[in-house]
């Protein structure tokens, strides 16, 4: 079926039909052609660029491997010597008691400097009243823990007498009884034996420890008290003037 | 004389247009947009959504340009990546299903004498359903055969010549129609 007349007068008429497209059209089409030119543009730069970065990244990464491997192993040595000076520090402490006499001694000291009214003698010497003390109590403890021990025992007497006359069951939950209160007199002995070492122990301990914190805070920690102490006061002053603003 | 300078410069203007010479490309849209626009016009009723079509066809133009053998007239591949272009828009944007009946009716037009003006001529083509439409401008406008036809729109040969024959049907009551509205006038 050829195409008629008027199929032919409609091609004709069409095809020498022109539209004027609207001003912005061009520069839309300029736009898109620009942004199209863009990224064809970049890339081959993309490519050079992730090319560079992934060189350096190498380059650094490497730099810095082998400046770990150098780096680390002065670390480790200064560890050892930290470590060895300690061990000999700490058995120094534990084997011998004029170190514990110097500490004491400087303790005064730090005493004399905190309080300066009060003398060096009168330190130590009440120092020596208190530890008479102490062992007095500990002793006045240790009696009243025997004679808890004696009344235990006296208690466990009484419940074997009373045993025969009472049936079997009885006996089975008294027996029970028994070791529970066997447990008591073992916790009691045991009481009575961490009480007798912690007395003996805190003692001196105590005081090592009380005296190298001392000695110690007043070399390292009075920098970071400063600091910290600083740090808290203006702390509060911003807290307060916060409130106060919030006040207001 | 005067065709070959004309044919010289257009393949000069291709040659820059595809280094990228935005001056070269805006002397081959100057020159094509409004034929173009028009042949968008055929296939979409709205001039706004034609313009668009036209600039992302040109686009492809300008983008497809190196591909572009100096075989054909130059015109002519512009015009049919903008006539691919409307009619990828149409399939995706209007979701035409094209009945696939074979039966088509051997049909001659009534060879009617009178003269239409373009704005008619384009009121009867809109007035179509997009499938008839498509086919009706593929075959009598563009010249396309069915099997060409059929091709581009993924349908039977037999499909696109019974959308041809139901167009033609339909534009023939139309036209008379059109006819009959303006002898009422007159």
């Amino acid at each position: 079926m050829e195409p008629n007349k008027i199929e032919k007068q409609f091609r004709e008429k069409l095809n020498t039909r022109e539209i004027q497209p609207s001003a912005q059209a061009w520069d839309r089409l300029d736009a898109m052609l620009s942004v199209a030119e863009e990224k064809k543009t970049k890339r081959p730069f993309g490519f050079l660029f992730i090319a560079a970065s992934i060189l350096v990244l190498l380059t650094v990464g490497m730099f810095l491997f082998t400046q770990k491997s150098t780096t680390i192993e002065p670390q480790n040595n200064v560890v050892g010597t930290e470590v060895k000076k300690d061990t000999v520090e700490n058995s120094t402490n534990n084997n011998q008691t004029p170190i514990i006499k110097k500490a004491v001694q400087t303790e005064a000291v730090a005493a004399a400097e905190v309080q300066q009214t009060t003398n060096n003698n009168q330190r130590v010497s009440i120092n020596n009243q208190k530890s008479p003390n102490n062992q007095k109590t500990s002793i006045n403890q240790n009696q009243i823990i025997n004679e808890k021990v004696i009344q235990n025992q006296k208690q466990e007497v009484i419940a074997q007498n009373v045993t025969p006359k009472l049936d079997d069951k009885k006996e089975i939950l008294i027996k029970k009884d028994i070791n529970v209160k066997s447990d008591e007199v073992l916790l009691a002995d045991l009481e009575k034996t961490s009480k007798q070492t912690s007395n003996q122990k805190s003692n001196v301990k105590v005081d090592a420890k009380s005296l190298l914190s001392q000695v110690d805070g007043e070399v390292e920690y009075t920098f970071r008290e400063r600091v910290l102490n600083k740090m808290n006061k203006n702390y509060k002053e911003i807290k307060v003037a916060l409130a106060n603003r919030n006040n207001e | 004389m005067k065709v070959i300078n004309l044919y010289q410069e257009e393949k000069e203007l291709i040659e820059l247009a595809v280094e990228n010479n935005r001056h070269a490309q805006q002397k081959i849209y100057s020159r094509f947009a409004p034929k173009m626009l028009s042949v968008c016009r055929q296939y979409i009723k709205d001039l706004h959504q034609a313009e668009d079509i036209m600039i992302t066809a040109f686009m492809k133009v300008f983008t497809n340009m190196k591909n572009f053998e100096h075989k054909g007239s130059f015109e002519g591949w512009i015009r049919r990546i903008m006539v691919n272009e409307c009619i990828s828009f149409i399939r995706a944007e209007k979701k035409v299903k094209f009945i696939e009946d074979e039966k088509y009716i051997e049909e001659s037009f009534n060879n009617i004498e009178s003269q239409f003006s373009v704005e008619d001529i384009q009121f009867l083509i809109d007035s179509l359903p997009e499938g008839y439409k498509m086919v009706f401008n593929l075959y009598c406008i563009e010249g396309f055969k069915h099997q060409e036809i059929a091709a581009m729109l993924g349908i039977n040969e037999g499909t696109s010549k019974s959308q041809l024959s139901h167009a033609r049907k339909m534009l023939q009551d139309n036209i008379s129609k059109l006819k009959n509205y303006d002898n009422g006038t007159e």
